[in-house]
């Protein structure tokens, strides 16, 4: 029994701190409101802070926190001379606030651990600022003025204008309580109340069950009411005969807090006077139109006429949209336990995976029953309507991290007397809640940098033309299944000059590279680790461990970072992040008899080298594989090697089964074309197709590194919904995770990064051997070697040439032959549709005319898909040793130009050819 | 050593010829294996993960652990499910529920490997012959931290 009291009493008190937990999170942004604001704060601000300040001293009052309850009372009475004007909120008003909030938050979170708060600071700090401003003499000592408990506050306080400066007000409704009651108040008191946006009440206190029963004296009710708001009326002076007193009171509590302040039972209290409905309807901006009559019939008061006017006001208060200030401000939204969400999530994906496991059963009986498909299709809609909503459960709106920022520039900023405004666009952008949380640290930082790094001191500002305060930018948006964050700042910009330096002396670029570097580059080295510009280190950043960690952390969410920057001009970042964790496309790949994922962001190819082709396109660089495809070198592993997968492999003589040993792929047993004879011991069925040496290379990336990955099978693409890693497993590098299958398979995720820093792959040397490869290409094609040449026409005195050795075919065609799709053309060859392209669509050139009835398409080696390029004409094959001239106005495309037989020749780059073909049919197919 | 007060249940099971019992307030489930999918690189103790309904847990081989080599995946063999921490164990047959005095349990003689000794909150004695009873709670830490240790090397 008593242990169930406590418990109750425990989850109430979780209650009353979760409860105050959201007050101070609406607290924070009113208080840097006001201070932006300063001398022109308004009303409805403060009484906004006011009020969250109020249930906060409430709820700490219930939970028995006195020192949460003491440090707010505090903060209310400073807020209460903000409210009546005695005190303008400056910097340090402002920072005594935030302080104060700062230890009160911190109550809040760690409540019920006995940790002892030293809060007198902050109390003292809000008490002289209190105590200040009392002191002065010019003030309107007004809080001594009101009432003190005598009733003739109305005459007292405008003595002279007698009857003008009376009011008299009606309570609202029809509690019996206050049927037919009339108040006279004072009328300027009455305004400013209304004005300010108070609520005016009319109180009933019993002198039985209010005062004698909770050991009251009338006089403390009235102290009481007064340190929430102001009397207005008071029937205490005669109400000698009667079990009780009538009150007409202005405050910022809404109903229930009133009643649970003044402990009097919310039916005793009644809202006052149609101009407080007036005031409910201007706030919510509905009838602004009625307004001004109104206003005038207030202002003549004819105080008969009051009663002739009933039926108007009641309905008004029938068309005011909801009159009653207990209703909660947004009844849409209830808390959750996060853990209850992902539960949920949990089920629905299985649920998914049995529905799955049902489906091939169900098709059995479609035929029977005509019921089966459609209940199988509901099933669908159903489970996958429910994942989807799930999966927006667990969403956010991204102002519950960013709108933390607007404090974090505040303080920075004030630190190093920089002047910053912080800008959030896009503030009801979600993003799921994981991906937030793992954002906040990498965006601090780099909001930190805008500021220390970024905006100029205000005087230097003023020098360059810019205004004195900087700004700060955070535009969120969602794009193609994409979050992006673009983080800018007005400030100093990038120097890509410093940056270069600064890395040069820190080592971390080599001398030679130093005058190679584009800006972009050279602005990109402020991602290395180690980096850092700042001269000396200060706690805000150049500590040196900054921007090589934001970029991890937001490759770990598989996002990317971009940073843009204009010297003089400012700083853009811009963040592209998946919306959530929990799904990730993947690719499934095989590796003998298992199957793993490869998530699709780090896919960036896929080829297929058949046997033969292997020794054209692998080479060996220090006892490493690098594959050369297109101009580019990759590393490449085996994923077999790397996991230590036993693979087992057929003899292609004597159809052993054996362990494969090999450990690269090039290897082979003996330089004998093997392949012939495996191809015909190939039996059908056989999962391998070629047991010795075809393989598919998977090209992933991460960053800017990329590497191959050879796998021995592709599967189909999965939607995989991510399970971290139990504590058992989670140290191995090789995975990011785990996900079920359709079929209810478990398999793992691979970790790129993970795989590539486990290899110990050297990129960068990779990267050199592929610049001297490059250059040896370059250099062999001025040497002026021999080259054989396919010229071809595009029919507007065009000449175009494409190596023979990078032409695998050419075929003649009819016009009428090509068929148009959107873009696209096509045409029919060997019964399959080919694409095709004209040279005008990659370079600068003339559409192609096609003046005679047959052209021809020429099939670039290396393509792998169907596509040709279409040629007016083919005028000659040539062998020249003539080095091409490249000139400025050729592009990446065109190796050179050469003068053959008067033809002015533009010599066409195979393998870029091939490389923009295939850009250019991802292009169409992401537009699609 | 843990010693018990009050009559307690454990579930009897057979891992590599020996008679083991854990707890049965300790344990969720005991299913069929199905299919275990290995983890490269994993430590020795981890078997591989299976799909429990929808959630993936660790399969150990406490075999391994306790020294007495690695379990074989045959038709019979079943997972042991915790009741905490997504894990799972893999063991040859599974027996009796097998209600247990407190009075019948002997602390593990000091002659035992200690491989196992580590893990046993004690020995009983039953119609059978001797149960020998596990403590799941060492058994998980032990394995969480090995894994961390080998996770550094």
């Amino acid at each position: 029994m008593n242990d169930n009291g406590h418990d109750s009493l425990q989850a109430l008190a979780a209650e009353f701190i979760a409860e105050i937990r959201d007050d101070l999170a609406s607290l924070e942004p009113d208080l840097l409101a006001m201070e932006e604001k300063g001398s022109g704060v308004d009303d409805d601000l403060i009484n906004h802070a006011f009020r969250s300040i109020h249930s906060i001293k409430g709820g700490a009052g219930f939970i028995d926190f006195a020192q949460l309850s003491a440090l707010s009372h505090a903060m209310e009475n400073v807020l209460m001379h903000v409210r009546e004007k005695k005190l303008v909120i400056t910097s340090e008003v402002a920072d005594a606030l935030l302080a104060g909030f700062d230890k009160m938050k911190l109550m809040a979170d760690t409540y019920g651990t006995d940790t002892d708060y030293d809060c007198k600071a902050a109390e003292s700090m809000l008490q002289k600022l209190v105590d200040a401003h009392q002191d002065k003499p010019d003030t309107l000592s007004e809080d001594k003025e009101p009432c003190d408990s005598r009733p003739v506050m109305p005459e007292e306080a405008c003595p002279v204008s007698g009857d003008k400066g009376v009011q008299t007000v009606r309570p609202f409704g029809n509690n019996p309580l206050f049927r037919d009651m009339v108040f006279s108040v004072d009328r300027r008191r009455l305004e400013n109340a209304i004005d300010s946006q108070k609520f005016i009440y009319a109180v009933h206190i019993r002198f039985e069950t209010d005062l004698a029963a909770r050991n009251k004296n009338p006089e403390e009710i009235i102290e009481d009411i007064k340190s929430i708001g102001e009397i207005l009326f008071s029937g205490l002076e005669d109400s000698d005969k009667k079990d009780g007193f009538y009150c007409v009171i202005s405050t910022i509590l809404d109903l229930p807090l009133l009643s649970q302040v003044l402990e009097i039972n919310r039916t005793q209290m009644v809202l006052v006077d149609r101009q407080f409905i007036d005031c409910e309807t201007i706030l919510k901006g509905s009838r602004p139109a009625i307004m001004p009559e109104k206003q005038e019939e207030r202002d003549q008061e004819p105080v008969p006429v009051r009663d002739s006017e009933e039926p108007r006001m009641e309905s008004a208060a029938d068309q005011a949209p909801s009159p009653d200030p207990a209703m909660p401000l947004n009844p849409q939204t209830i808390r959750i336990n996060v853990e209850l969400i992902s539960r949920l999530m949990n089920r629905a994906g299985e649920m998914v995976v049995a529905r799955k496991q049902l489906c091939p059963l169900i098709e059995k009986h479609v035929k029977t029953n005509s019921l089966a498909s459609k209940m199988m299709q509901n099933l669908d809609l159903v489970t996958m309507d429910m994942q989807e909503a799930i999966m927006q459960m667990r969403m956010q709106p991204i102002v519950d991290l960013m709108g933390k920022y607007k404090r974090l520039v505040r303080d920075i900023a004030r630190k190093m007397s920089k002047k910053v405004d912080f800008i959030l666009e896009g503030a009801d952008v979600e993003v799921d809640r994981t991906v937030l949380e793992k954002l906040a640290n990498p965006v601090t930082h780099l909001i930190r940098n805008c500021i220390d790094h970024g905006i100029e001191p205000p005087d230097e500002r003023i020098r360059c033309g810019k205004p004195e305060t900087g700004t700060i930018r955070v535009k969120a948006f969602h794009q193609g299944g994409h979050v992006h964050f673009v983080i800018s700042d007005d400030g100093a910009g990038i120097d890509p000059q410093l940056v270069l330096s600064k890395a040069f002396e820190k080592g971390l670029v080599p001398e030679d590279q130093l005058d190679k570097l584009t800006d972009r580059q050279k602005i990109d080295l402020i991602f290395l680790p180690g980096f850092s510009t700042s001269e000396e280190i200060t706690d805000i950043s150049g500590r040196g461990v900054g921007m090589d960690v934001v970029k991890t952390n937001i490759e770990r969410l598989r996002g990317h970072i971009r940073v843009e920057s204009v010297m003089g001009r400012g700083t853009q970042i811009h963040l592209v992040i998946p919306l959530t964790l929990a799904i990730v496309p993947s690719l499934v790949v095989g590796v003998g008899d298992e199957k793993f994922a490869i998530p699709q962001i780090n896919i960036k190819g896929i080829i297929y080298l058949e046997a033969g082709q292997i020794h054209d396109h692998v080479e060996n660089m220090a006892g490493s594989e690098v594959l050369r495809l297109r101009g580019k070198l990759y590393s490449v592993l085996r994923l077999r090697n790397v996991l230590g997968i036993k693979t087992y492999i057929r003899h292609p003589e004597t159809m052993e089964k054996q362990e494969e040993k090999r450990k690269l792929i090039a290897d082979r047993r003996s330089r004998e074309p093997i392949k012939k004879v495996s191809e015909k011991r190939r039996r059908p069925g056989d999962r391998r197709r070629n047991e010795w040496d075809s393989t598919y290379v998977v090209i992933v990336k991460f960053g800017a590194n990329s590497f191959g990955l050879c796998v021995d099978e592709l599967y189909e693409m999965e939607e995989a919904v991510v399970a971290p890693l139990s504590d058992y497993i989670k140290h191995i590098k090789f995975f990011s995770g785990a996900t079920l299958l359709g079929n209810g398979d478990v398999i793992m995720i691979l970790d790129i990064q993970g795989i590539a820093s486990v290899s110990r792959l050297k990129f960068d040397a990779v990267k050199e051997r592929e610049l001297q490869w490059q250059q040896k290409k370059q250099s062999g094609k001025q040497k002026g070697e021999k080259k054989q040449l396919i010229i071809f026409t595009n029919g507007c005195k065009e000449y175009f040439a494409l190596e023979l050795m990078s032409v695998a075919r050419l075929e003649p065609f009819k016009i009428s032959d090509i068929h148009h799709t959107a873009s696209l053309r096509y045409l029919e060859y060997n019964g399959r549709p080919v694409m095709v392209f004209s040279m005008d669509e990659f370079i600068t050139a003339g559409e192609d005319k096609l003046t005679n009835e047959e052209g021809f398409i020429i099939f670039p080696k290396h393509a792998s898909l169907k596509v040709g390029i279409i040629a007016a004409d083919i005028i000659d094959t040539v062998t020249t040793e003539k080095t091409f001239a490249k000139d400025a106005s050729c592009t990446e495309l065109i190796q050179g130009k050469l003068f053959i037989d008067n033809m002015m020749v533009q010599v066409v780059d195979g393998p870029e050819l091939t490389a923009m073909i295939e850009q250019k049919i991802i292009n169409e197919n992401t537009d699609s | 050593m843990e010693s018990h007060t009050h009559n307690f249940r454990s579930i009897s099971f057979g891992l590599s010829d020996t008679l083991m019992g854990v707890n049965i307030l300790d344990i969720r489930e005991i299913v069929p294996a199905g299919k275990i999918t290995k983890v490269p690189g994993s430590p020795e103790f981890v078997m591989g993960l299976i799909n429990f309904r929808g959630q993936i847990l660790t399969i150990l081989d406490i075999a391994v652990l306790l020294g007495l080599g690695e379990t074989r995946i045959h038709s019979d063999t079943h997972v042991i499910v915790f009741k905490y921490k997504d894990a799972g164990f893999a063991v040859d047959s599974i027996g009796d529920v097998i209600e247990i005095n407190p009075d019948s349990v002997e602390s593990v003689p000091a002659s035992m490997d200690s491989g196992i000794r580590d893990f046993l909150s004690g020995i009983a004695e039953i119609d059978d012959g001797v149960l020998m009873i596990l403590d799941a709670e060492k058994l998980l830490a032990a394995c969480i931290l090995d894994a961390g240790i080998s996770g550094r090397s």
